[in-house]
């Protein structure tokens, strides 16, 4: 039976770290040129040759001081073994389906409790702050795990930029809602939707202005694959993977906890902060070890996905059996 | 049925129940197990112990509704084959996933309702497996036989009840194996009551209260019980649905094909609305 999907990339068509390198450099150059032709009154954006769009790849360099030394996993586990619900819960749904989703053209509102709030051009924001790749583990929910290099910049770059107000407190992110590109979010057979969409995620300010939290664009020096949550996403490495919110389309800062998608759902199974913690075991079944793709054992999972050091300070005094 | 056509029949049972097997032996040689190779197989012989399990029971109903006959033979087979299946996706748990972790399958098993459906569903099958040659059914007579085997209702709602436990939320399929269940053990119990009142209406013994009329008043009670089954697992569907309506009343507002990439400011303003964090709404817009 054939089966139509997604365009697969293979690991040749991932651009190995020379030649990303030399691309950056004739990047430099292209937009030294386009400089120029600004100045001679050109209204021609800057790069809209150069930078792809919805495929190809995307040049960064990597930053050791956020990434695991972990082997990453193979680009095509990471792109055809996904939970992106608005195409179908199977795994296979989003590879199969993804290609009805179109990231461009593609804005984002970026609003709520800031003092300049604005809406982005996806292209626009590529150029915010400088792109870089961050090898980060993924810590499924479901006790499965991949190591990924992603390719973004801190979300503090974007949410300083619009001035958050003192009021503000939590973000919330909307995910994109068009049934006809998320096929899933058509109204199903006997009204079983099971999440209420748009989907919707969050964190608390600080959470979102840490370091780690990583605006994405990008994964395995390409720009990210339908599947995986183009064109835009967040990923919070010391969370399970559903708060890593996908094909961001509403970035709102609020004074309270935003209602978020699964938490809603069933509230008793996931939580608002979820943070991967061993200790603390999802209804059904244990969260203290995980299998990680491509290994035969299960592994037993870390604190904070890893990360405890660099985040378990934003959590002090509260009871994470309470608040998982 | 002439016995060279049971033998063809029992034939392509065979292949049919195999089946599924190859397909996974297939895909295992070409390296084609997903990117999550143990839950591909865990999830996929749990699927087919369900169907198989399924089918085993669907067999009866088929004569009861359509008065056909010749699949009867084949009930043990398709049974057999639910529980081979069954093994193997116990055994990849055990194997592959566990490693014998004995500490952390006892943990699941007691802690986990959903393991614990599915340990009692494999453990009730057992005996039934044990028991399903011919020479079994002569030494335990054929009464005390077809008692036990009706424990195969229990563990076709195990089964059921083990996959809506498991499923997450969203998940369509555990209901319509449950819906299918029900069906399969209503035909039956409706039958069953029909067959009741007519053997009722037809004999005296109604009148004088003897053995038989006894016999009957333990058939009605388990007809009863047999319908309450269903009714529950109905139930349990309409209870899932009635909760998603509301999902599907919002679901309804993707009519409005106006929402493109901007996704629907009006949702996101009532959501806002929700949060009582409407004063920057003004300033948001552009
Ligand atoms: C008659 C017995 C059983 C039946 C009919 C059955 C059926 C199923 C079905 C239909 C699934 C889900 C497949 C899917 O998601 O597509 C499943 C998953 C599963 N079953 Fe069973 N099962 C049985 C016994 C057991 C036993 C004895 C165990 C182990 C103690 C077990 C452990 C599991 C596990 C771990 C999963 C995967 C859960 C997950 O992926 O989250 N099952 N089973």
């Amino acid at each position: 039976m054939p089966i139509r999907r997604a365009p697969r990339l293979t690991e040749a068509e991932v651009t190995d770290e020379a030649v990303y390198l030399n691309r950056r450099a004739f990047l430099a150059a292209a937009a030294a040129g386009a400089a120029t032709l600004a100045l001679a009154g050109s209204q021609g954006s800057a790069g809209a040759g150069a930078v792809p769009s919805t495929r190809g790849p995307l040049p960064a360099l990597r930053n050791p001081r956020w990434s695991t030394t972990e082997p990453t996993n193979r680009l095509d586990e990471a792109t055809t073994y996904n939970n992106f619900y608005e195409f179908g819960v199977d795994k296979d749904d989003p590879a199969r389906l993804g290609h009805l989703l179109h990231p461009r053209p593609w804005t984002v509102q970026v609003g709520g409790l800031v003092r300049k709030p604005a809406r982005f051009d996806v292209d626009d924001l590529l150029k915010l702050a400088p792109l870089e790749e961050r090898i980060y583990p993924l810590r499924c929910v479901e006790a499965w795990s991949m190591v990924i290099p992603w390719i973004g910049y801190p979300l503090s770059a974007l949410l300083k930029r619009v001035e958050p107000l003192g009021s503000a407190t939590f973000v919330a992110f909307t995910t994109l809602l068009d049934p006809e590109q998320f096929p899933a979010q058509k109204p199903q057979l006997l009204g079983f939707a099971g999440l209420d969409w748009p989907y919707a995620e969050g964190l608390r300010l600080d959470e979102a202005l840490h370091p780690l939290t990583l605006l994405t664009f990008g994964m395995y020096g390409q720009v990210l694959p339908n599947q995986n949550g183009a064109p835009i996403r967040v990923v919070i490495p010391w969370k399970y993977g559903f708060k890593s919110a996908k094909s961001i389309v509403r970035i709102t800062l609020m004074r309270e906890q935003p209602k978020t998608a699964w938490n809603a759902a069933a509230p008793q199974e996931y939580g608002f902060y979820a943070n991967v913690n061993p200790t603390v075991d999802h209804p059904r079944w244990s969260q203290a070890t995980e299998r990680r793709l491509g290994e035969f054992r299960r592994r037993k999972t870390a604190p904070f996905n890893g990360f405890a050091d660099e985040v378990a300070a934003l959590y002090t005094g509260m009871d994470l059996r309470r608040d998982y | 049925m002439t016995r060279r056509g049971r033998t063809v029949l029992k034939a392509w049972v065979w292949i049919g129940c195999l089946s599924p097997l190859l397909a996974l032996l297939y895909r295992y040689w070409t390296n084609d197990l997903t990117a999550n190779p143990v839950s591909f197989l865990t999830n996929t012989l749990g699927d087919w112990t369900l169907r198989l399990l399924l089918t085993s029971l669907a067999l009866t109903p088929l004569r009861i509704m359509f008065g056909i006959g010749w699949q009867m033979p084949l009930r043990r087979l398709v049974g057999l084959f639910a529980f081979f299946y069954a093994s193997l996706h116990f055994a990849v748990w055990l194997v592959i996933d566990q490693f014998f972790d004995w500490h952390a399958m006892l943990a699941d098993i007691l802690k986990r309702p959903f393991v614990t459906a599915g340990m009692c569903a494999l453990t009730l099958l057992l005996p039934l497996a044990v028991t399903s040659t011919a020479g079994m059914v002569k030494r335990l007579g054929a009464r005390a036989w077809t008692r036990l085997h009706r424990l195969v209702y229990v563990i076709g709602i195990l089964g059921v009840v083990h996959f809506i436990w498991l499923a997450k939320v969203g998940r369509v399929t555990p209901y319509s194996y449950a819906g299918i269940l029900a069906l399969l053990l209503g035909i039956r119990a409706v039958d069953m009551l029909r067959r009741l009142v007519r053997r009722r209406w037809n004999s005296p013994s109604h009148l004088n209260g003897d053995r038989r009329m006894r016999t009957s008043m333990r058939e009605w009670a388990r007809g009863l019980v047999v319908l309450a089954g269903s009714a529950f697992l109905v139930g349990g569907c309409a209870h899932s649905m009635t909760a998603d309506e509301k999902m599907m009343d919002k679901g309804m507002m993707s009519d409005d094909g106006g929402m493109a990439k901007d996704a629907g400011m009006s949702t996101d303003k009532e959501m806002m609305q929700d949060k009582g964090t409407m004063q920057d709404q003004g300033t948001e817009k552009k």
